[in-house]
This record gives structure tokens, C-alpha cells and sequence, in this order.
């Protein structure tokens, strides 16, 4: 039975970047939600919901999300530190190798791990403020160890390396220097954001206007064919017409011909011609032959 | 004297014809051209059947018991910052489709339709819109209700084709 139970549930959940961790097992279909540390928010399009379910081609149950939640700094916090900013700016002036380093890190990662190179420089934060403990305490040496194990890891392991040797430096000036790289990275991702807006509407413009260009001219390709069929049309029903106008002067051109030709006819007028001359000499004759009597 | 007649009546109608069919091609063109322009610009924004969806969607919601927690930007943001706003919205729906796993076409659609919104909508203040994680995280209820009046705004003040 404690084993179909042991197969049935899911244990804590792997820990997420900037997250609160999650203890205890869950039963299976169960679901919870993830909190993010202090200081970090849910990034939109993400969701802290995660079930415990069974995959087809797993035997034990596991947490899954279609969404995986990712914390980034609140933006709420960065807008309210005014003088912090003008003492980073200072730093920045003062450390310009450095940051030139980081900016070109950053541009080589390129765009999708920007979030996860900001968060690693977070965590490195984090370890700093750890620091004086660690002089204390060995204990304390394992967490920064696992630290530094997750920072290697990952793509921005130059960048925490260059972190690694800022805490060398005195405490304030190492704090100041982790806050200038966090800040600029900020500044270096709110920009490609911005360059990313920027371009999605002029190819959305673009994209409708070409639509719309060649919209019109497959109507007016339509709109002329259909003009052209009509006017051929029309054009055969005027040959109709002057076929028939040619019939019509054929039969015109018989009445010259009939005028011309048939001498028969002539023969024919002339010989009731003669009739017409013989009867008034024959009428005088009787005439004169009543007066001699 | 009467086949001269007929030529010149003859070259008279073609010209006629000419005219006639230019004056029909210039204006079937711009008639086809007025009316092109006009449905593009009023169904590029236009999304009528948005709101139906947004509705159908509250509607099934009401009976899932949810804490869900959107981030929800308000009307007044919409005034000035339109297509964040709807971004925004857009990329909150796929979560809420997402957490309360309920089989509905009119997600998707949803999610298509604002998408395609968003790509012809611009923000008069651009460089001044807050990002989505600066807004209140409301309920689900809020979240659409809200979604459902900016889509009807939206949609008042475009003029829709018929």
C-alpha cells in the first residue's frame, strides 16, 4: 500500500530561479502555486501553476507546466530609486572596461537568454550580500557553492566570473559595482525591447500594404479581362450588322444591272411604241374618207 | 456616295465605344479600389465576434472555481497605450487558457484575434507604456469583464463594415 502511495506521489518540486522553494510530497492531479522571491514578479505570459501528473511514457508522476513561471525583477522597484541611478551612473564612469565586457557578453548570448543572464547577475548579487557571513560561518560555504555550481552551468559563466572577481574588491565597492552591472543589464534589455516593438509594426505595415497592392491589381486584371470579353463580344455583333449592310448593297447593285442589260425589254417598249403611232394615222384615214363621201 | 456614309458612321462608333469603355474601366476602379481600402482599414482593427467570444468565456468560467490572478491593465490605459494594452491581454488569455484547462475553441480564437489586433494597433506614447508586470494582478472575472469593455470600446470607435 505505502508503495502504490510512494508511486502515486510527487516530491518537492525543482526550484526555479528567484523562487520560493515548495517542501513536501503531493498525490497525483494535485496543483500548486509557485511564489516568486521578494523583490521578482510572475513575467507575463507565465504562469506559477504546476501539476502533479503522469506521463504515458513515465512510470512516477512529476510536476509539469505548459507555461513555466519565470520571476524577473519588479519594474515597480526600478522606477522609485532616482539617486540610486545617478550613483550608478557615477560607478559606470568609473568601471567602463568592465561594463563594455559585460555589454559584449550580453550581444554575443543574444536575445532569448538575456532574461537568465539578468537573473544570474541577481543571484550574484545575492551571494554578495552573503559575503560577510561566509567569514563566519563554514556552513555557509555550501550554499554558494550550489551558487556558483548553477552560475557555471550556464551560458553567462564569463559574466559571473568577471562578478567573482568584483567581490574581491571592499565590500561597498564590490555592492555598488554588482548593482551597476544589474542596473545595466536592465537598461540593455529594456532596449532590445524596445528595438523589438519598433520593428514588429513597420512589417505589419508593410505585410497589409502588400496585401492590400495586390488585392487591387488582381481586381483590376479582372476588371480588365472581363472588358476586353465584352468589347469582343460586342465587335462580332457589329460584323453581323455589316454582313447584312453587304447583302442589302448586292441587292441594290441587281436594279443597275437590270436597267442595262435586257435589250429585249427596249425591243419590247419600242415594238408598244409602234402600236401606239399606227392607231391615230389609222383614225385620220377613216376621217378623210367620211368627207369625201 | 452611300458606302462613305456607312465608313463615317462606322468611325464614329468606334470612338463612341472607346470613350465608353474607358469611362467604365476608370470608374469600376475606383469604385473596386474605395471599397478595398474601406474594408481593410475597418476589418483590420474591427473584431466583432470578440466580444461573443469573451462572453462564452465568462460564461463557462462562472462555473470553474479558479484563483487565478491576471495581470489586467485598465480602460485608461488603453486611451494611450492601445496596442501594449492589448499585448498584454493577448499574453494573459494563453496563461488563463492554460491554468483552467478548459476545452474551448473560443480561446484559441481569442488569443488569434487579439494577435492579429495588436499587429495593427499603435501606441501614441510608445516609449512611455508601462510593461504588462506594472499592472494590478486582478481575478479572473475582473480580468475579463475588463478585456470585454475594451474590446467594445475598441470596436465603437472604429467604424465597422456591416
Amino acid at each position: 500500500h505505502n508503495i502504490a502511495r510512494a508511486s502515486d506521489l510527487c516530491g518537492p518540486p525543482k526550484k526555479a530561479l528567484n523562487t520560493e522553494p515548495v517542501t513536501g510530497n503531493y498525490s497525483l492531479n494535485s496543483s500548486i502555486r509557485i511564489q516568486c522571491v521578494a523583490g521578482y514578479v510572475r513575467k507575463v505570459g507565465t504562469s506559477n501553476l504546476i501539476r502533479c501528473l503522469k506521463e504515458h511514457d513515465k512510470d512516477k508522476p512529476s510536476w509539469t507546466s505548459a507555461l513555466p513561471l519565470v520571476c524577473i525583477p519588479d519594474p515597480k522597484n526600478k522606477k522609485a530609486p532616482r539617486p540610486d541611478h545617478q550613483f550608478t551612473s557615477s560607478t559606470t564612469e568609473i568601471n567602463t572596461p568592465t561594463i563594455s565586457g559585460t555589454s559584449t557578453s550580453i550581444t554575443a548570448t543574444g536575445y532569448i537568454t538575456l532574461p537568465t543572464t539578468t537573473n544570474e547577475v541577481f543571484t550574484t548579487k545575492a551571494r554578495t550580500t552573503n559575503q560577510p557571513t561566509l567569514m563566519s560561518t563554514t556552513k555557509e560555504a555550501e550554499p554558494i557553492t550550489s551558487t556558483n555550481a548553477i552560475t557555471a552551468s550556464s551560458i553567462a559563466s564569463s559574466i559571473a566570473t568577471r562578478q567573482f572577481k568584483s567581490t574581491t574588491s571592499p565590500q561597498t565597492q564590490s555592492s555598488s559595482f554588482t548593482t551597476t552591472t544589474g542596473i545595466s543589464l536592465s537598461v540593455k534589455t529594456t532596449a532590445n525591447m524596445t528595438a523589438n516593438s519598433k520593428v514588429e509594426p513597420s512589417f505589419a505595415r508593410s505585410k497589409s500594404t502588400i496585401g492590400g497592392v495586390t488585392s487591387i491589381f488582381i481586381l483590376c486584371l479582372a476588371a480588365t479581362l472581363f472588358i476586353l470579353w465584352w468589347r469582343s463580344r460586342r465587335r462580332d455583333y457589329t460584323n453581323v450588322i455589316v454582313l447584312q449592310l453587304t447583302n442589302q448593297d448586292a441587292v441594290y447593285s441587281d436594279i443597275p444591272v437590270s436597267v442595262i442589260a435586257p435589250n429585249p425589254n427596249n425591243a419590247s417598249i419600242d415594238s408598244t411604241a409602234v402600236i401606239g403611232t399606227n392607231h391615230p394615222q389609222a383614225d385620220s384615214v377613216q376621217d378623210s374618207d367620211s368627207i369625201h363621201l | 456616295m452611300t458606302n462613305l456614309l456607312l465608313r463615317e458612321s462606322w468611325t464614329f462608333d468606334m470612338r463612341t465605344d472607346l470613350l465608353y469603355y474607358s469611362m467604365l474601366c476608370t470608374s469600376l476602379s475606383l469604385y473596386l479600389l474605395i471599397m478595398l481600402t474601406r474594408q481593410i482599414k475597418s476589418q483590420s482593427v474591427c473584431s466583432r465576434e470578440s466580444v461573443e467570444m469573451v462572453k462564452q468565456i465568462a460564461a463557462k468560467l462562472n462555473n470553474v472555481e479558479n484563483d487565478c490572478m491576471m495581470y489586467t491593465p485598465t480602460q485608461a490605459n488603453y486611451k494611450n497605450c492601445s496596442k501594449s494594452t492589448i499585448t498584454c491581454f493577448a499574453f494573459e488569455v494563453s496563461v488563463l487558457s492554460v491554468e483552467i484547462q478548459v476545452e474551448s475553441l473560443a480561446f484559441r480564437q481569442l488569443q488569434r484575434i487579439l494577435n492579429r489586433v495588436t499587429k495593427r494597433l499603435q501606441d501614441e506614447m510608445e516609449m512611455k507604456c508601462p510593461v504588462c508586470e506594472l499592472y494590478k494582478e486582478e481575478s479572473t472575472k475582473t480580468f475579463l469583464n475588463t478585456l470585454q469593455h475594451i474590446l467594445e470600446q475598441m470596436n465603437a470607435e472604429r467604424i465597422c463594415a456591416p
